[in-house]
């Protein structure tokens, strides 16, 4: 009787009672195999149940359907058609009756049931749509009967038993749908309630066929768009097709024109769908554009349809920077998917400012932070509804995880130390564990899908006009730069007819940056050298970086002391001007002349002179400090020449300018302390000339004599009021200059010299004679050295030292070489000294050098312990200073070392 | 051994990296078109229970993780937690196992492929032996 035919399809019972018929049953070998299974698994169930596991229960009891489903197959047990689904149905009614609550295996089998009672509902012609013909109302007879509906015990509190319940739903066509509906329902919300999304999918899938047939398109459409969802975002392009067919089906159905065109782009760019069916689509599409009002706006996505490869800026250089209001162009490029070209009248890009200014950043970031920590919920769904707002969020959520993908382990390092702080420890801990390690189910990822809102199209990069080729399509787009900043694109418009497709580009999305570029001061001078005592022209020049200056910016210029400058219109140099400058646009370089005039005063070389100016930075708020270098337009020099007891000044005018001549007239030289010096004076000699040019090649020279009235002979007798002073004299050079082109004003130069020691204090005359007899010097003969030291003046030094100096190859000093006079005794001194020439020829005579002797306090010792003080220049004249004397060679050796004259 | 099957990969973020449908016996491709969607389906939703399944257990298959009708749903996940599924609609574990760790060697070679991205479908004759 084991594999009988298939007479009785009651299922099991979990009631606690042991069913004794079916044991009997099985005492007597009288049992169908449903029947042993069926008594097993009510056995195990209610023993579980005791247990207090029930949900073990519904555990085995999906298994054990299945596989007694597999078993009957295997036997071949023949079946009545149907009786193996009201087998099932009964089964899953009854555990799930007898637990409670939902869990893993309440889902799965309620989704089993529901299975099964659909194949019931179709069998029996229940579904809507049908009419269940006589047959098939036989066979719901026939099947109820094999369903012993009395070994069901009844319930109380109208609750149906698992018979009665199938009993009623396969009553009639109408119970039949409210029954099947609300299986269908729990089924779903108990895969929900596990978070096993794409099972409740298929359940809706199925559920949206079955409201289709019940002409409730609405329901149907419900849950074809969410299974549509779930099947794009995970890419499983057939079924996502086959759902966007059937949503297609549905939105004709009720004539929901905009979204029965957004699902027609969709299907008509799926690269899924056959190309029949997407020209099909886009044929529709097009019919439906042509009923719209040419004025409506449609929103779309574009996701699929027009798919963004790249975006990369176009610049002209390398280096180029974009600054605020410079003009920007990218490529874009672009996958149409569509069968069709379009024509698209533009296509934009909106743009997104991702970063604020620095300082600004750091502000809202803390106050972002501040804010998390009071616990605002900060949702990517709230945040996303305002683009500034979450790219700040998201940024903070970075700067929090320290720029990780929050998918990420985040792994620190965490270092343990004894007391005496010896390492104990070492380990790696995961911050973010729970995040982690959090089971991924379907639920999370899939169901968060922002509807997609146009952007800010206001300061978009746009192409219009632009045909849409299926496949590879390049687009330029334009636009203009805004504030300084990085910006991201962050959403692409295409529109086409009525048609708006919108597509956020995704991460990392292109960006770029806006940079400002600070103005820039300079002070240029030309190429030629700035000379003082002279005006000169510099430009001061702003480059105007990434800004727009307005015309009349002032800046302000200071000069330091003995610096002037006026502006090129003026006429009056001041130590402070205003300049006032053109407008200028970016990149440019908008200069003013001003012009500058440096002091020239006392110059006495040829070195620059260096003066600052500063400028005051409007962009900085600062001023900057610009060190200028002038070079003397002309300086002067003097000489105090000496000529036996006179003296004389020569002073020289030298110009150091490249390019002009100066006519320099109205020389005069003073002796400007002329109260304490009255026998001082100054007599000219110079010809008198109303005005000499001077040039870089041409200095002009000027001789005064300086005249004592002290003579030296008034001056021997003189007692000691008359005494020659020490006080050193100063005298003022004073001359008017111009260029000698006339462009300047004359200009007055003035120089001060200071001088001492003006007076000849002793002559030396030295002369070599030759031997006695002899008409010649000859060398290696010793010949006298005659020297005459003469005292003009009075000097407190009469003490005096002289030295022979003689150039050792050539002379041989015999006697003294060095020896103290005493000069007050007499004016004169006489000294021979003998020297002998070494070689012949033009010799130089030895040197006689004069100086002051000091002889040591104490001790009038030797010359070791006193000391010699030199006389300064011009005190000591030498009348024979470079004389030579012609020595003949010695006259015992060969014409070889003749030393020809 | 006869019976249908049909397998699929499917990379990290849910989405099929290969997709292939046979019959043990015979030509039997056949079919139709709605059935294989079916079976898309099946396997779409089994991947609830695959995720499910895999953080329980050591090994790399899973074994029959879920029955639909008359389909049996066997899973293999990689180690790089690729998963492949498998619907089938008769019991042949060992059969199964097999061509899992079969099909994993094919995987590891197309992976090793410098030229594959992870995650990027599957399009190569050599998984279509």
């Amino acid at each position: 009787a084991f594999n009988l035919q298939l007479l009785d399809w009651t299922g099991f019972s979990l009631d606690k009672n042991i069913n004794s018929r079916l044991r009997t049953n099985i005492e007597r070998c009288e049992l169908s195999l449903l029947d042993l299974r069926n008594y097993l698994f009510s056995r195990q169930g209610g023993i579980l149940i005791s247990m207090g596991k029930g949900d073990q229960v519904s555990k085995r009891c999906l298994n054990f359907l299945h596989n007694t489903l597999q078993e009957l197959n295997i036997m071949e047990m023949e079946c009545a058609e149907g009786s193996k689904e009201i087998w099932v149905c009964l089964c899953a009614l009854e555990v799930l009756n007898n637990t409670k609550g939902n869990n893993l295996h309440t889902a799965a089998l309620w989704s089993f049931l529901r299975e099964k009672l659909l194949v019931l509902g179709k069998l029996c012609g229940l579904t809507p749509g049908h009419k269940p013909d006589s047959s098939q109302l036989h066979l719901v007879v026939s099947l109820f009967g094999g369903l012993k509906d009395e070994r069901y015990l009844k319930l109380e509190n109208n609750q149906q038993n698992p018979a009665e319940r199938l009993k009623e739903a396969l009553s009639s066509q109408h119970s039949f749908e409210k029954n099947y509906l609300d299986i269908a329902e729990t089924a779903i919300s108990n895969y929900k309630h596990i978070g096993r999304i794409r099972s409740a999918r298929l359940i809706g899938i199925e559920l949206a066929e079955f409201y289709l047939d019940a002409d409730q398109v609405q329901q149907a459409i419900a849950f074809l768009a969410d299974s549509l969802k779930t099947f794009q975002f995970e890419g499983w392009e057939t079924l996502s097709m086959r759902t966007l067919l059937d949503l297609a089906k549905c939105y004709k159905l009720i004539n929901e024109s905009e979204k029965y065109l957004r699902t027609c782009v969709q299907i008509a760019s799926c690269p899924g769908a056959s190309l029949q069916d997407r020209e099909f689509y886009f044929r529709e599409i097009c019919k439906k554009l042509d009923e719209h009002p040419a004025g409506s706006k449609i929103i779309a996505s574009a996701d699929d349809t027009v798919q963004v490869l790249s975006a990369t800026q176009i610049k002209e250089r390398l280096d180029e920077t974009t600054v605020p209001g410079c003009k920007i162009k990218f490529t874009l490029e672009l996958h149409s998917n569509l069968p069709v070209d379009i024509e698209c009248s533009s296509i934009e890009v909106s743009v997104v400012q991702s970063l604020p200014e620095p300082e600004r950043k750091v502000s809202t970031v803390l106050e972002d932070r501040r804010a998390s920590r009071r616990g605002v919920n900060r949702s990517p769904s709230v945040a996303s509804s305002n683009a500034s707002v979450f790219s700040l969020a998201e940024e903070e959520d970075e700067s929090e995880e320290s720029g990780r993908d929050p998918g990420k382990p985040h792994m620190q390092e965490r270092l343990e130390y004894k007391q005496d702080k010896s390492l104990y420890a070492a380990r790696l801990v995961c911050r973010n564990a729970t995040k982690v390690l959090k089971r991924k189910d379907s639920s999370g990822t899939i169901l968060k899908d922002g509807q997609l809102k146009p952007a800010d199209y206001c300061n978009a990069l746009t192409a219009s006009n632009v045909t849409l080729y299926p496949g590879l399509n390049k687009v330029e787009l334009h636009g203009k730069a805004g504030v300084q900043g990085i910006y991201t694109l962050s959403q692409i418009r295409v529109c086409w007819r009525q048609l708006s497709l919108l597509e956020n580009l995704g991460v990392p999305a292109p960006t770029f940056t806006v940079a400002r570029e600070e103005p820039v001061i300079l002070l240029n001078k030309g190429d030629t050298e700035l000379l003082a005592g002279k005006s000169n022209k510099l430009s001061l020049s702003i480059y105007c970086g990434s800004e727009n200056i307005e015309a009349g910016l002032e800046i302000s210029v200071t000069c330091g002391r003995g610096l002037t400058a006026r502006n090129a219109h003026d006429s009056e140099y001041s130590n402070t001007i205003t300049v006032k400058f053109p407008a200028g646009s970016p990149f440019e370089t908008i200069s003013v002349e001003i012009w500058v005039l440096c002091l020239l005063e006392n110059k006495k070389d040829a070195n620059s002179i260096e003066y600052t100016v500063k400028i005051s930075d409007p962009w900085r708020q600062n001023t900057m400090d610009i060190s200028l270098n002038f070079m003397p337009a002309l300086y002067s020099t003097f000489n105090l020449l000496t000529a036996m007891s006179k003296k004389f000044l020569q002073l020289k005018v030298h110009c150091l300018d490249q390019k002009l001549s100066y006519r320099i007239s109205n020389v005069s030289l003073g002796l400007v302390n002329e109260e304490k010096l009255p026998e001082l004076k100054l007599e000219s000699m110079n010809d008198d000339y109303s005005e000499l040019v001077i040039s870089k090649q041409f200095e002009g020279a000027f001789l005064w004599q300086l005249v004592s009235s002290l003579s030296s002979g008034s001056n021997s007798d003189s007692s000691g009021n008359n005494k020659v002073t020490d006080q050193p004299a100063v005298v003022m050079l004073t001359l008017t200059y111009t260029p000698e082109d006339g462009s300047e004003p004359e200009r007055e130069f003035r120089s001060t010299f200071q001088f001492q020691d003006y007076r000849t204090l002793y002559t030396i005359f030295a002369k070599v004679e030759p031997a006695k007899g002899n008409e010649f010097c000859r060398a290696s003969t010793l010949c006298p050295m005659k020297i005459e030291v003469e005292q003009l003046y009075p000097d407190p030094h009469s003490s005096l030292f002289y030295e022979i100096l003689a150039d050792q190859t050539q002379w041989a000093v015999c006697g003294k070489q060095g020896a103290v006079i005493d000069i007050q005794q007499s004016v004169k001194e006489n000294i021979v000294v003998d020297v002998m020439p070494l070689t012949g020829g033009h010799l130089p005579l030895p040197t006689v050098r004069l100086s002051k002797y000091i002889p040591a306090e104490g001790r009038g010792g030797g010359l070791g312990s006193a000391r010699l003080d030199p006389f300064s220049i011009g005190q000591v004249y030498n009348m024979s200073r470079t004389q030579q004397i012609h020595v003949l060679p010695p006259a015992n050796q060969g014409q070889e070392f003749l030393s020809l004259p | 051994m006869s019976g249908n099957y049909y397998f699929v990969i499917v990379g990290h973020r849910d989405n099929p990296l290969f997709e292939m449908e046979f019959s043990g016996s015979g030509n039997r491709e056949a079919r139709k078109d709605d059935h294989r969607h079916l079976n898309q389906f099946i396997a779409h939703a089994a991947l609830d229970l695959v995720d499910e399944q895999m953080l329980r257990t050591p090994n790399m298959y899973l074994k029959i993780v879920d029955k639909f009708n008359e389909w049996f749903v066997s899973a293999f996940v990689t180690a790089s937690r690729q998963r492949f599924i498998m619907l089938h609609d008769i019991k042949n574990e060992d059969g199964i196992k097999n061509f899992f760790t079969e099909m994993y060697e094919t995987y590891i070679k197309q992976v090793m492929n410098p030229f594959y991205e992870l995650n990027s479908p599957i399009k190569s004759a050599a998984f279509e032996k």
